[in-house]
């Protein structure tokens, strides 16, 4: 059945590789691997040596010292003080269940229900869709507005159908109560659209035979999704799950353009870059090292875990 | 064929990694370049441009050469770092305190203590000139390698229309302040907005002002060196926190909204007349430039942070109207090709001429600097009122030379991250509010003791 495809060192055409091209195709392979060495291997090993040093104000000349476990002490001393640190990490953790649990199967019915084109299933495909080509800058700006307490329609509907005063609805991203509930609906309403795509996409490449197959024997329609469907999409869906193990350590930006941090909405990775604001490197070089020793195995987990749930389909 | 192609798309690769650095400086007309690149704040260059044409006037073998943008902060920090002297400008702007410090450690700035003992015009040094409490921040090691640039006035704006109309007066005292809220109230308005959604609503320098206002200069000062826990226990400091709960907690005085508005959304409301004061600062007109121009009958004006005690003096029974103002730096970089035609348009800069022209082009804000000029009567009511507050206020800079400080480990308002204003407003009532200030003063004084001890 399967076609293999036959890799040889040779041009398309059949031409052999010359000596040229192959000055050429290192040239062309330099750059990006210039570019990895100066940007990533420099910039992390340098990040590594900068969590153990920092600048001595005492010194007659402001001078660097090396200060050893001093950086990582000074996250314990912050994580004691205030309630940031610890709200932090709650918030970047709260993205794994709103990633996994609630958005994925949303995407998951959204895109099956796309490829079973129902009546007006090309509208929505691109209304699904629309959010995702926008920036996210621009987005949020539409999002912070739907909840503004002059201009928002929110309000204005909850005022003016449901009947409440002002001074009863909250002020939804600074009050502590909903701010965060709100950035996790932004999470859904911002990220769904793509996942929806990236599913139907992957939906439309299940063999129709299978699905037909099914079909004769009298597969209905849940478990013609649950067993069918998600099986042969699972490479899809469990590079989602892991996308959405990531987002606890790197969300950042949604935090910083719906509410700066207000209401207590900072995730692990936006505290960091406040402090790089600060201005506080050294201190800021500490805190990503301890979030690469927990992030690194988490990711490695989910990663051997998804590759436990189905074996990969063959098809 | 083939091999064309593949020789071109080399050529293409390399031309783009090289042609980012072939922008020299080519034009030549036999004149010096002084080259600035600036900062371009919510104010605007005009003041720049003007500066720069002046000079070029009186220096006829120089051109200035400016270069603006609201990034620069970074472009700066790149430039400094990467060190290629042709890229790096002769004068360059900054606002981060964190930057300096570390271009100073890294000798990327030049030190020009000399030019603060050099005269600027009538005999007068440039030490003289500036002002003392503006120097402190920009003096490290015991030497000077920058200048303060702006100033900024803050502290309350009024609808100055509202107040004529109603016969409000100006409040000098916080007695007075919350009386006048009483009185604003019974005309059916709402006597202040807030930006409680970002910044702490803009009141951690009104704050800083009632502290310092109330502590008295040697006490404040005592306060920003920071040297022991036991600064964080002066009187002042709780007196401040009150004032806050007193106004962000009281849902009387305080435009509803105000908790979630940022500072643009307060300032607005503030425009369309729907409350009479906010807490703001002098880039205040500038900012919102273009909304006004929407309401061609509103005219506001600002006053300082009113005196906490009755009397309108400090504890000592001083006068005494505080300001918070702001700092930001200018520099010259130790690789700038003309460093002593910088210096000298530095100091060009600070003759009352130039002071001057700086205040009318940003529509009344000033510069760290002694000003001669009093009437400025030319100016827009808000400006005026602001240059008032200026020459009558005593304008600090909060900052501390405490390594801690420096470090970032330690701020001036400790408890709840800092976000003390917003802690406070999320008060469910005045009451809450006033033992929330209390509880916030003893929670500083707790973080500072582990920071900074006895």
């Amino acid at each position: 059945m399967k076609e293999k495809v036959k890799h040889t060192l040779s041009t398309p055409s059949g031409d052999k590789l010359w000596k040229g091209d192959k000055i050429f195709i290192v040239l062309m392979i330099a750059i990006p691997m210039l570019h990895f060495a100066l940007f990533t291997l420099y910039v992390n090993f340098d990040s590594f040596i900068m969590a153990f040093q920092d600048v001595d104000y005492t010194a007659e000349v402001n001078t660097l010292k090396w200060v050893g476990l001093d950086n990582f002490k000074k996250f314990f001393t912050e994580w004691g003080e205030n309630d940031l640190w610890m709200r932090a990490v709650i918030n970047s953790f709260g993205y794994l269940p709103v990633t996994v649990c609630v958005m994925l199967p949303l995407s998951i019915f959204a895109g099956y229900f796309l490829y079973r084109k129902i009546p007006l299933s090309g509208l929505y495909k691109i209304l699904f869709f629309l959010p995702s080509i926008i920036s996210i800058v621009v987005l949020a700006i539409v999002f912070r507005n739907m909840f503004d307490a002059s201009i928002g329609p929110i309000n204005w509907i909850l005022e003016n159908i449901f009947k409440m005063s002002k001074d009863d609805i909250p002020n939804w991203l600074v009050d502590e109560k909903y701010a965060m509930w709100i950035l996790y609906l932004y999470a859904i309403w911002a990220g769904i659209g793509y996942n929806v795509v990236l599913l139907f996409g992957a939906m439309t490449r299940v063999p129709t035979e299978v699905i037909e197959s099914g079909r004769l024997d009298g597969v209905g329609i849940f478990r013609e999704m649950f067993q069918i469907f998600v099986p042969i999409i699972w490479p899809t869906v469990s590079t989602m799950i892991i996308f959405g193990v990531t987002t606890i350590f790197t969300q950042y930006i949604h935090p910083m353009v719906l509410t700066s941090g207000n209401g207590k909405t900072y995730t692990i990775a936006y505290l960091i870059i406040s402090k790089v604001n600060q201005g506080r490197l050294y201190y800021s070089a500490a805190l990503g090292i301890m979030l690469i020793v927990i992030a690194l195995p988490m990711i490695e987990f989910t990663k051997w875990l998804t590759g436990k749930i189905y074996d990969t389909v063959e098809t | 064929m083939k091999k064309f192609v593949k020789i071109l798309c080399l050529a293409l690769a390399f031309l783009m990694m090289f042609s980012l650095g072939a922008c020299g400086n080519r034009e030549d007309d036999g004149k010096i370049k002084l080259k600035i690149s600036f900062f371009k704040a919510g104010f605007g260059d005009e003041w720049l441009v003007k500066t720069a044409e002046a000079f070029e006037d009186s220096h006829p073998d120089v051109k200035v050469v400016l270069e603006g943008h609201a990034n620069m902060e970074q472009l700066v920090k790149n430039r400094l770092e990467a060190g290629n002297a042709d890229k790096i400008a002769d004068i360059v702007s900054i606002t981060n305190m964190t930057f300096y410090h570390d271009y100073i450690r890294k000798g990327y700035l030049e030190d020009i203590s000399d030019l603060y003992e050099m005269e600027v015009e009538n005999g007068k040094k440039f030490i003289d000139v500036v002002l003392p409490q503006f120097t402190d921040y920009v003096k490290v090691n015991d030497k000077y390698y920058g200048i303060p640039w702006e100033g900024a006035v803050t502290g309350f704006a009024y609808n100055k229309k509202m107040f004529e109309q109603y016969g409000w007066e100006v409040p000098t005292t916080m007695k007075e302040f919350f009386e006048l809220c009483d009185e604003i109230k019974s005309e059916g308005i709402a006597p202040i907005v807030y930006c409680g959604g970002i910044a702490e609503g803009y009141f951690q320098n009104i704050m800083l002002s009632w502290m310092f206002q109330y502590e008295g200069i040697e006490s404040g000062e005592e306060f920003f060196a920071l040297e022991s826990a036991d600064v964080f226990k002066k009187e002042g400091r709780k007196l401040a926190y009150e004032q806050v709960a007193k106004i962000v907690c009281n849902k009387d005085i305080v435009l509803s909204g105000s908790k979630g508005f940022d500072h643009l959304a307060a300032q607005r409301e503030f425009i369309q007349g729907n409350a009479a004061m906010i807490p703001t600062g002098s880039w205040l007109q500038t900012e919102m430039s273009e909304f006004l121009e929407g309401f061609p009958n509103f005219e506001m004006a600002m006053f300082a942070a009113p005196a906490i005690n009755d009397d309108g003096k400090d504890k000592n029974g001083n006068d005494l109207t505080v300001s918070v103002g702001n700092g930001d730096i200018l520099a010259i970089p130790s690789k700038a090709a003309n460093k002593e035609l910088a210096k000298e348009f530095l100091l060009f800069m600070s003759t009352q001429e130039m002071l001057n022209l700086y205040v009318e082009k940003t529509g009344g804000n000033p510069r760290p600097y002694v000003y001669e000029k009093t009437d400025w009567s030319n100016l827009s009511a808000f400006g005026e009122s602001v240059m008032e507050i200026w020459n009558s206020a005593y304008n600090i800079f909060p900052y501390s030379n405490n390594p801690l400080y420096l470090s970032g480990d330690i701020g001036f308002w400790l408890a709840e991250a800092g976000q003390c204003v917003t802690y406070l407003q999320n008060s469910s009532s005045l009451t809450e509010g006033i033992s929330r200030a209390s509880l916030l003063v003893n929670k500083d004084y707790e973080l500072a003791l582990d920071k900074l001890g006895k």
